[in-house]
């Protein structure tokens, strides 16, 4: 066995190693994660991610603590960016299609097919909810570039949602940050979905 | 008592209760007459084990198990913990039993098997779990040269069952799922194990080039669009590698002792981890980067070892001194 390292050495050692993964964390701060990445395809969605984040955060507070926060964050800045990018890009990037317009007053979404997508640290996860007859008839993840196996929240997560017609998911253990990532995809696809002139 | 009241009282009482200056030196374990009233006990075999290397790192693993275990309310994962000790633990005593070990105390399974519940999510089935030590445990009986097991069997197991099974790995035992205040627990209880195994070079040489790579890539913008080097520097990532390099990248048995191959060692595991990562991303990087070096290492041991056949036949021929064989492993 070697001889031990002088701790002088140890804390300079841990200083250059330090100094290293500052510059590049700083280097890779500027738009180039996953995180940045998916929060331009975010921006496709509807700008009603500030009211998904405002609505869900303190819901999910109490689940995953901080890291919460940083999802919130997210989603408005990514709804910030989708006001002046909505105009330019409008409903080509296909976050519904053919709602029906009609104005009834009992069904609290309208029928058609929304999309939705959110983004944290882990990645970013993108979900088809489809309305019919005013309800929730099908919700499908559509992409899952998260860290971590699809398989952890597809298809519990979605079943759930058509089953109890709620975005009231239980977070799944093991996969805090995906359940997150799927409930405000699905807040957002709702938001759209939302019929305004809904009175109950 | 204070010093004053003692030296108030009749120097037969004093001398009754302290003991003698020359008896102090012959005991053992005393150290000043003035300081010390009693002979130090020696410590009992459950200290004795938490002053070892494994039983140091059980002790630090278990403390983020409970971090870890509370704030997520995951009793699944402490279930998996347990199953996968018990496993492991289990199936070292009987190969114990069956070599006829003097010291069949399964402190290897135990720690092997923490890692194991540290690494698997909550939500993997208790056969997949039971499978996962069991493959480990094996992997460290059977792989082996000499007497060393060449991979790291925690990591040799989750990387096969995670290709095999697609087993959910969270390592939540990294803390990952924790604010980020959290990190410092991590951080001290990787300071503590590196300094007990004398793995300085291995871990700052890791991170330090783990992270140098991804830098660099960043800088470079390589890297896909789901895996991007920003996001290794990052919650959750940057706490399999910090927990990595500190429980797993040390592990003794699996991992070379002079400063020398130890920086070796590390280059190998940082350079293939942060490729497999920029390349093809996932969660298996990590692993597939310690057991490239563990292989890397054991290319090494057997290239030593036909040259200290070779030496030692040259020995036996000559019977020149300058021919011995000098190998530690093999001698």
């Amino acid at each position: 066995m070697a001889t031990k390292m002088s701790p002088k050495f140890v804390v300079l050692s841990a200083l250059a190693v330090g100094a290293i993964y500052a510059t590049g964390y700083s280097v890779s701060a500027a738009g180039s994660t996953a995180l940045a990445a998916s929060s331009s395809s975010a921006s496709n969605a509807s700008n009603a991610a500030s009211q998904a984040s405002g609505s869900s955060s303190g819901r999910s507070s109490s689940k995953s603590g901080g890291q919460t926060s940083n999802t919130a964050a997210h989603a408005s800045r990514s709804s910030s960016a989708s006001s002046s990018s909505n105009a330019a890009q409008g409903k080509s990037s296909g976050t519904s299609s053919s709602p029906s317009k009609a104005a009834n007053t009992t069904q609290q979404y309208l029928d058609g097919t929304y999309n939705g997508s959110a983004a944290n640290q882990i990645g970013a996860v993108s979900v088809s909810v489809t309305v019919h007859g005013g309800k929730i008839a099908n919700v499908q993840i559509t992409s899952c570039y998260t860290h971590y196996p699809e398989s952890y929240i597809d298809p519990v997560l979605p079943d759930y949602v058509v089953a109890h017609q709620t975005t009231q998911i239980p977070v799944v253990s093991g996969a805090t940050l995906s359940t997150e990532d799927f409930y405000y995809a699905v807040v957002q696809a709702l938001q759209q979905a939302q019929n305004p002139h809904y009175k109950g | 008592m204070s010093s004053n009241d003692q030296n108030q009282r009749p120097v037969s009482q004093r001398t009754a209760q302290m003991g003698s200056p020359s008896m102090h030196r012959n005991q053992p374990g005393a150290t000043n007459s003035t300081t010390s009233t009693r002979p130090t006990p020696p410590p009992g075999p459950l200290r004795k084990f938490l002053r070892t290397p494994k039983g140091t790192v059980m002790l630090l693993l278990l403390g983020l198990m409970v971090v870890g275990a509370i704030h997520a309310s995951d009793r699944a994962g402490v279930a998996n913990i347990v199953i996968a000790m018990v496993t492991a633990s289990a199936i070292d005593v009987v190969v114990g039993l069956m070599r006829k070990n003097k010291r069949i105390f399964p402190d290897g399974g135990m720690v092997t098997g923490l890692i194991i519940g540290l690494v698997l999510s909550g939500t993997v089935h208790w056969p997949v779990v039971v499978l996962t030590s069991a493959i480990a445990v094996a992997s460290k009986h059977i792989l082996k040269i000499g007497r060393k097991p060449i991979f790291n069997p925690a990591a040799f197991a989750l990387l096969l069952t995670l290709f095999v099974f697609h087993t959910g790995q969270s390592w939540w035992g990294d803390l990952a799922d924790l604010p980020v205040l959290f990190l410092p627990l991590l951080l001290i209880a990787g300071v503590i194990i590196t300094s007990r195994v004398n793995k300085w070079p291995q871990v700052f040489v890791y991170l330090g080039t783990y992270f140098l790579i991804l830098t660099l890539a960043a800088s470079l913008h390589l890297g896909n669009a789901s895996f991007t080097p920003g996001d290794a520097l990052r919650v959750p990532l940057v706490n399999a590698a910090l927990f990595m390099s500190f429980f797993m990248l040390t592990d003794p048995p699996t991992s070379p002792g002079k400063y020398a191959e130890q920086v070796t060692f590390s280059v190998v595991a940082a350079v293939v981890s942060a490729a497999v990562y920029l390349a093809v991303g996932g969660l298996a990087y990590l692993l597939i980067g310690l057991l490239a070096a563990n292989a890397w290492r054991a290319v090494g041991l057997l290239r030593a070892s036909r040259a200290n056949q070779a030496s030692a036949q040259a020995y036996t021929q000559n019977g020149t001194e300058k021919a011995k064989p000098r190998n530690e492993m093999f001698g």
